[in-house]
């Protein structure tokens, strides 16, 4: 039922009731792509219609009125004027939906069974729709300032309907399939529909004038921006256009965000077939916030920000490198959007905030002291102004590294995020804080084993000389019972002071492979890095370490560091060779251990002898291959 | 009768010898029983040349069990020349050899062994802490001090007998003063230990001590001045005795 109210009137005054019965024998009129809207009959991926679809579709008008947030906020919806920093308007309203927005127009569910339409100045209502009992709302959207809303029956059928400006059903359509949330954009709709297509209706009639059928994922949302009607599933978003046709990703202006690590979920639109998800949820605190280019595939300025609770992660989308990132102080933000020339947010304290997408520059606008449950904007073309600061290299490693130690339970995949983040900064700062990630003990709140795992590869990865002097430090801390020193991290220490080759390491990690303490998982790392680095140290503490385990059972579930340290003897001259045969001829070895440094044994001296062939051939003194296996116990070298 | 001491002395040496070089070889066998035997074999053999075989046998690797056999074996012969393997098998990834390590160690006279058994102190396994600790309680490492009262603050029981055999009139009065921060078990055995000690003194200290325990509530602190009241029997009028009688009889009032 609806309940329609001019413009001005004082919300909640009814002025009439429309039955809508007459509306449906109205519904299955040909027309466009020539059949019924959603017809199972309905041609798809049609150039024509689309062509058709889209040439109906009109940019809308720019917004005439000052940039407004519309905050959620115990029982009351604010309107709050951007530009001017002030609370514009308050209105009693029990709001169940996010707050769609329109041009003049703003919209949402309002208690258990209706739906309103409010001007945006004002806050006053201008139409109310019941939406009955036995029905649930799915999604809604305003084109201009007509409503355009789904529902599904008990039945499961889905009926779209537009209400005109005057609150009227303007049309309605109903099909046994599956409808998603619409979005509208001058004239045209359009509908996630039966999971595999978006259906283009004719704003002006509801006639279907084109649909899209994907090829290669469920289409689960449509959205409508100043640029263009975007549609998607999962994994990224396409752009409406004539390339549309091809229903695939390869043959669409198809955008896929990089990001780094897969640990943080990255929503490009909420679910539109979920009924539950058109409410304020999850999704408003943890989303990919984009715009696309005026034209083709891609993201606007190659920009997309992830934003997870308090935090903001601005990522060039194509080539996964971080840009920028915020941390909202304290408290969750509620809601944020990319209002094209600003990404603009408001926090659950009340706080309102402009951040500059180039820079990161940040601009709190408003400290409204409101309790925020959540939050839409109406704020394309506002910017945060050129008084914004934006933040130094060395404050975004500094804000992630504070994102992985926050106490916040909920942060782990963030924290994971920040820490891949954190890797792609260049600079000692950066080392240093990955490494204290590394070597962080487990406690609640701290890094969690994802993230230092992470932090550990970046640190591996990213080869910096200049944290040399810290990792060998780090290596000097041996385990103290009596001291509360555990040292951690030593297997990544190992594999970064590899990746640059730092002989002076040798020592330190000779010690770490003697040592007791050392954590089982990280002898494999440090006896890889010894059998890299070589030298006296190494080739000693591999001998002995190979020597002391050949025979001990413990390391037939992991003999890998065994393996390492055999093989790097066999090529480290003739007393280190001799070992590896003792324990390769040693009835107690593992069975493992032998069979592999045999192997080894063997390759080594076929290809001496090859080599000495060769050389012999050439007339240069080849190098004498030993050849001898020699069985006796080697002698101990102090 | 002179000739015949020698003859069968050198006899005896003879089969000494001939048995090291079997027991050597068993060192080396894949029944870990039988090196196990071997090597405890060669702890009690007589042959000068069973020291470098413990130790070759170590140097050659074994299993750890094995290890923990040569090891205690090594610590018999009490011979400086096993310290160097030792300290290696002091940090072996199994715990059990490093207890043995450690144990032998301890029954070496020279100077490498004091850090091997203060770095014991430290080790993650609470049986090789004790080890440690036995070990410097054994040698009356004064030394061990600072890191047994460590121990003793990270509620380690092995720190009790330890600081007691090492411990000074200074010590006991450090150990008052540590009352109410540490364990008061840990606490109360480390002073009735000392007390136990004949060679504790002067006798205004094991005063002192004493009125220390009286200040511990609980069954801890009465069980060990009984346990004192009932050691010194023969020396009724010594003042400690005394006033450990006094406390134990205040405690026993209704």
């Amino acid at each position: 039922m609806i309940r329609n109210i001019p413009q001005g009137a004082q919300g909640g005054s009814k002025l009439g009731w429309f039955s809508l019965s007459s509306f449906i024998s109205l519904s299955f009129v040909l027309f466009g792509c020539g059949e019924a809207a959603f017809s199972a009959h309905a041609r798809d991926n049609d150039v024509g219609d689309l062509a058709r679809a889209l040439g109906s579709s009109q940019a809308p008008a720019a917004r005439a009125a000052h940039a407004m947030a519309f905050l959620v906020s115990d029982g009351k919806l604010v309107g709050f004027d951007l530009t001017d920093g002030r609370i514009a308007w308050t209105q009693p309203a029990d709001v169940r939906s996010r707050v769609i927005v329109g041009n003049g127009a703003i919209a949402h569910r309002q208690g258990e069974h209706d739906l309103v339409v409010r001007a945006s100045a004002t806050g006053e209502v201008r139409a109310t729709v019941s939406v009955p009992a036995d029905q649930t709302f799915v999604g809604a959207t305003l084109d201009g300032d007509r409503l355009v809303y789904v529902v599904q029956t008990a039945d499961k059928r889905s009926i779209v309907t537009e209400l005109d400006d005057k609150g009227g059903t303007a049309w309605r359509r109903e099909t046994p399939s599956a409808v998603g949330s619409p979005a509208a954009r001058g004239g045209l709709v359009a509908l996630p529909f039966a999971h595999q297509n978006l259906a283009l209706l004719d704003g002006a009639n509801g006639r279907e004038l084109a649909r899209v059928r994907a090829t290669d994922e469920e289409i689960a949302y449509a959205r409508a921006l100043p640029e263009g009607i975007y549609y998607g599933g999962a994994r990224g978003i396409y752009r409406l256009d004539d390339k549309s046709v091809a229903g695939s990703r390869a043959g669409s202006s198809y955008a896929e965000a990089k990001l780094p690590g897969e640990q943080v979920r990255t929503a490009y639109h909420w679910d539109g077939y979920e009924p539950a998800q058109s409410a304020i949820g999850a999704f408003d605190r943890n989303r990919l916030l984009w715009r696309g280019r005026d034209a083709g595939a891609g993201f606007k300025d190659d920009l997309a920000v992830l934003h997870s609770y308090r935090f903001f992660f601005a990522f060039d989308a194509a080539a996964g490198k971080l840009r920028w990132v915020y941390a909202h102080p304290r408290t969750d933000v509620v809601a944020s959007e990319d209002a094209g020339s600003a990404i603009v947010f408001a926090s659950a304290d009340g706080d309102i905030g402009l951040i500059d997408p180039a820079s990161g520059a940040v601009r709190v606008v408003s400290r409204t002291g409101l309790r925020v449950a959540g939050a839409s904007f109406d704020a394309d073309g506002i910017t945060a102004g050129a008084g914004a600061q934006p933040p130094t290299e060395e404050e975004v490693a500094k804000t992630l590294e504070q994102i992985v130690w926050d106490h916040d339970a909920r942060f782990g995949p963030v924290k994971v995020f920040a820490v891949d983040a954190l890797g792609g900064v260049p600079g000692l700062p950066v080392s240093r804080a990955l490494l204290k990630i590394v070597r962080a003990a487990p406690a609640p709140g701290g890094p969690p084993p994802a993230a230092q795992k992470h932090a550990g590869e970046a640190l591996v990865a990213r080869k910096d000389r200049a944290a040399v002097p810290l990792m060998l430090e780090a290596l000097g801390e041996h385990y103290d019972f009596l001291e509360d020193k555990a040292p951690r991290g030593v297997g990544v220490i190992a594999r970064a002071l590899a990746a640059l080759d730092v002989k002076e390491a040798a020592p330190l990690l000779a010690a770490h492979l003697a040592d007791h303490e050392t954590p089982e998982a990280a002898l494999k790392d440090v006896a890889e890095t010894l059998a890299h680095l070589g030298g006296p140290d190494a080739e000693h503490a591999l001998r002995e370490f190979l020597l002391e385990y050949h025979a001990d059972p413990t390391f037939l579930l992991e003999p890998a560091p065994l393996y390492a340290a055999g093989e790097a003897l066999v090529g480290a001259g003739d007393e280190a060779r001799r070992a590896v045969a003792f324990v390769v001829d040693d009835k107690r070895t593992l069975q493992p251990v032998a069979r592999q440094l045999r192997a080894a044994l063997d390759a080594a001296v076929a290809k001496e002898k090859e080599e000495k062939e060769r050389n012999d051939k050439a007339g240069k003194p080849g190098s004498p291959a030993n050849e001898d296996g020699a069985q006796a116990a080697p002698e101990k070298q102090e | 009768m002179r000739a015949l001491l020698v003859t069968v002395l050198l006899g005896g040496a003879a089969i000494a010898h001939a048995d090291t070089a079997a027991l050597v070889k068993d060192l080396g066998d894949t029944d870990e029983a039988r090196a196990i035997d071997a090597a405890t074999a060669l702890g009690k053999s007589t042959d000068p040349k069973a020291v470098e075989a413990l130790v070759a046998g170590l140097d050659a690797g074994t299993t750890p069990k094995a290890a923990a056999a040569l090891c205690a074996a090594l610590g018999v012969k009490k011979d400086a020349r096993g310290v160097v393997v030792l300290q290696q098998y002091a940090h072996h990834r199994a715990p059990e050899v490093r207890k043995a390590a450690l144990g032998a160690l301890a029954a070496i006279n020279d100077p490498r062994v004091l850090p091997a058994l203060l770095a014991g102190l430290g080790d993650s396994d609470a049986e090789v802490r004790a080890a440690a600790a036995k070990g410097l309680a054994d040698r009356r490492e004064k030394g061990a001090e600072d890191r047994l009262i460590k121990l003793m603050e990270h509620r380690d029981a092995s720190a009790a007998g330890a600081l007691a055999a090492i411990a000074t009139p200074q010590l006991a009065h450090r150990l008052s003063e540590m009352l109410g921060s540490v364990p008061d078990p840990i606490l109360c055995t480390a002073l009735g230990e000392m007390l136990k000690r004949a060679d504790f003194g002067p006798e205004p200290i094991r005063v002192e001590v004493v009125r220390t325990l009286s200040k511990v509530p609980g069954v801890d602190s009465t069980a060990v001045l009984l346990e004192y009241v009932a050691a010194t029997e023969r020396d009724k009028n010594r003042p400690s005795r005394l006033e450990a009688q006094k406390i134990v009889d205040e405690r026993s009032r209704p």
